[in-house]
């Protein structure tokens, strides 16, 4: 606390949806700190509440969205502020896009059809900035050429639909930089690109965060895509961050039944042609009450008390968390599967000998 | 090593398919050449824009090829102009795409979709006869027969997968063209569907066109694969040549962007551009580089990729 490194800090985070039918519990208590200069990762099956989580920081959420609990404590220059608790307007002109900006999954949608590249990144660097027309476009440009597109000029002239997937996601990034924010939020960036333009995306985001020093959230489900570009990661499950850690503890020493999973269910590349491991089951209704650990009947190493209490979270080191009772002392020893466990393997001597080249 | 050469099932030669756009012409696909042995699930990937489902449409007759040869179980597809007499023909081909939701009915129940495709196709005598398959097809993609009676919305995106999947599978096809089934799909229920789709193949024997832009479900599939690119067949292996011993640069690139599930390992992407990298595509041929490895391309380029391979191999 009081960490003049830290700029986002989500603090217990809590919110329904109401429904026809009754409440949808969506977020069930997140917390989590952001650094400067860092990338956490959120990842998790779909509806496990990764995008609800940066929507509710943003303060996009959707009209029947209710927060229960829960702080989203910015640190700016001027003092800390708790976003939650701010008027939209407030939000719009102080936070949005000039602190904290967000690049969406689909770039068609986050861009206006009707107008060209241009007049959008002027647009949104007029209404943060008092400057001149042609000031901006000095600055648009500039931006355009810092996400890698080669004839800039050109590309202020066109329209969204002139551009390929790939062209029309730089153009977003662009704008998400247009006002200088230090913290840069990616819902699923690249889920809607091919791998080749994906690669590059991901090394763009990776150049523009190193070399303007901002910290990024980076929502994704591609557990390559985690290893790439993040320095920290959150397993999300069920509205809850079940696991935490740097990416070498998430990888090579994960300790949550559900993280093996999804460190299981990831084909590959160079493999004998066994079954793909799928993890048992669909996720909870979260309409319903949950007792015990959420992930507990998809589990088949859930202990008896699973079904009844809540696992709290387990300080496992510095850097790692995990809410799982197995961490427990009193907890019977229980190891990740033996086929995971050679494949971690296989990374680490995988790791060393590239790191020796 | 393919076990025991198989009849052949499809082929497609010299496929061309254009497409005339406010005077402009599109080259869909240029002179594509590939076949489908029995029981093989071959498949095609490559970026969007590279034209992997227009061979699939060309293939089920929704694109009529501008010139080349489609067979299929020993007859021509193409050049057919009657419609009943192709339907007849193409009869042992079916289809699975992206979107489930869009390709069922939502006034349907689903046992009804299903036993749709075996009424148009006069499979069973009799009501009772055809109801019985639907329940045997349900429990065989994993649908509890219960819900025979529900809607398409009622199901979550996988089970309307599996739903798709059902009335494919349930008038007997010898071939499946599945367009990108499971790019819509969450990371674990992608591999339930996989998963599936593989012991079918298994159990009954149906050959597969398997399209994907997904290289490593693709690798897991398949058999054979078809690298794509701007409308050209580039390169064609089994899955080992394919992923193990790669000869076109756009393949190598395609390879080395594949995010890696390592932490220590930065992927360095061979940056492929077409533009230029000095080839033009229009200038190779087939050269064959092994009994089942085929690579597009000069004779120049394909020693000067050969020597190349050569020096990386003695590196790595």
């Amino acid at each position: 606390m009081g960490d003049s490194r830290t700029v986002l800090e989500v603090r217990d985070l809590d919110l329904s949806f109401r429904m026809p039918t009754g409440d949808v519990h969506a977020i069930r208590g997140v917390d989590f700190r952001l650094e400067r200069n860092e990338v956490i990762a959120l990842v998790g099956e779909s509806g496990c509440g990764k995008s609800i989580t940066v929507k509710s920081i943003m303060g996009i959420l959707p009209e029947n969205a209710v927060i229960h609990s829960g702080e989203v404590i910015y640190t700016s220059k001027d003092g800390n502020v708790d976003l939650l608790k701010q008027k939209p307007s407030w939000r719009q002109k102080h936070i949005n896009g000039s602190e904290i900006a967000m690049v969406f999954q689909d770039p068609m949608t986050s861009l206006n059809p009707t107008m060209t590249i241009g007049a959008q990144i002027i647009l949104s660097i007029r209404s943060h900035d008092k400057i001149t027309k042609k000031e901006a476009y000095a600055r648009s440009v500039e931006l355009l050429r810092e996400v890698g597109i080669t004839d800039p000029d050109r590309t202020m002239k066109q329209y969204p639909h002139q551009l390929s997937g790939g062209m029309r996601q730089r153009v977003v990034i662009a704008i998400a930089l247009s006002c200088n924010p230090r913290v840069l939020i990616c819902d699923e960036p690249t889920t809607a690109l091919d791998v080749t333009i994906q690669d590059r995306i991901l090394e763009l985001i990776q150049k523009i965060q190193r070399s303007r020093g901002i910290s990024v959230i980076f929502i994704t489900h591609n557990l390559g895509v985690v290893a790439k570009i993040a320095d920290y990661v959150g397993v999300m499950y069920a509205g809850k961050i079940i696991e935490y850690g740097t990416v070498f503890d998430i990888f090579y020493n994960p300790r949550h039944p559900y993280t093996w999973g999804l460190l299981s269910a990831v084909p590959e590349v160079s493999d004998d042609k066994g079954d793909l491991y799928s993890i048992p089951g669909t996720p909870p209704n979260l309409a319903q009450e949950i007792v015990g650990d959420a992930f507990a009947p998809r589990n088949p190493y859930a202990l008896a008390v699973d079904f009844k209490v809540e696992p709290p979270i387990f300080k496992l080191s510095k850097t790692h968390y995990v809410r799982s009772w197995l961490a427990d002392e009193r907890a019977p020893k229980v190891e990740m599967p033996e086929a995971l466990k050679e494949r971690i393997e296989r990374m680490r001597q995988e790791g060393i000998s590239y790191v020796k080249e | 090593m393919s076990k025991s050469k198989k009849s052949e099932l499809l082929r497609v030669e010299d496929l061309c398919m254009y497409f005339d756009a406010k005077g402009k012409r599109i080259r869909a696909s240029e002179q594509i050449n590939f076949e489908i042995h029995e029981g093989e699930t071959f498949g095609l990937v490559g970026e969007s824009g590279s034209g992997k489902s227009t061979i699939g449409k060309c293939v089920i007759g929704l694109n009529t090829p501008t010139s080349g040869r489609v067979t299929f179980d020993g007859k021509e597809l193409t050049g057919v102009k009657d419609r009943k007499e192709f339907r007849e023909r193409a009869k042992g081909i079916q289809m699975i795409f992206q979107d489930p939701m869009s390709s069922l009915n939502p006034r349907k129940q689903v046992g009804e979709i299903i036993r749709e495709a075996l009424v148009i196709n006069k499979i069973g005598a009799n009501r009772n006869e055809q109801e019985e398959i639907v329940r045997d097809i349900l429990t065989k993609v994993g649908i509890p027969v219960s819900y025979s009676n529900r809607y398409p919305k009622s199901f979550s995106g996988g089970q309307r997968q599996r739903i798709g999947i059902a009335r494919a599978l349930v008038v007997n096809p010898k071939l499946i063209i599945a367009d990108e089934c499971i790019a819509a799909l969450d990371a674990s229920v992608q591999a339930q569907i996989v998963n599936m789709l593989r012991k079918i193949k298994e159990d009954t024997g149906t050959s597969f066109l398997f399209i994907s832009h997904d290289l490593s479900m693709v690798r897991f599939l398949s058999d054979r694969i078809g690298v794509l690119h701007l409308g050209y067949l580039l390169e064609v292996g089994t899955s080992e040549e394919i992923f193990n011993q790669p000869m076109h640069p756009y393949t190598r690139g395609l390879l080395s962007a594949i995010p890696r599930m390592n932490p220590v390992i930065q992927t360095k992407q061979k940056v492929y551009n077409y533009e230029s990298s000095g080839i033009d595509y229009s200038l190779g041929t087939l050269h064959r580089l092994s009994d089942t490895h085929t690579v597009h391309c000069t004779d120049a380029e394909l020693e000067k990729w050969t020597r190349d391979a050569e020096k990386e191999g003695g590196i790595a």
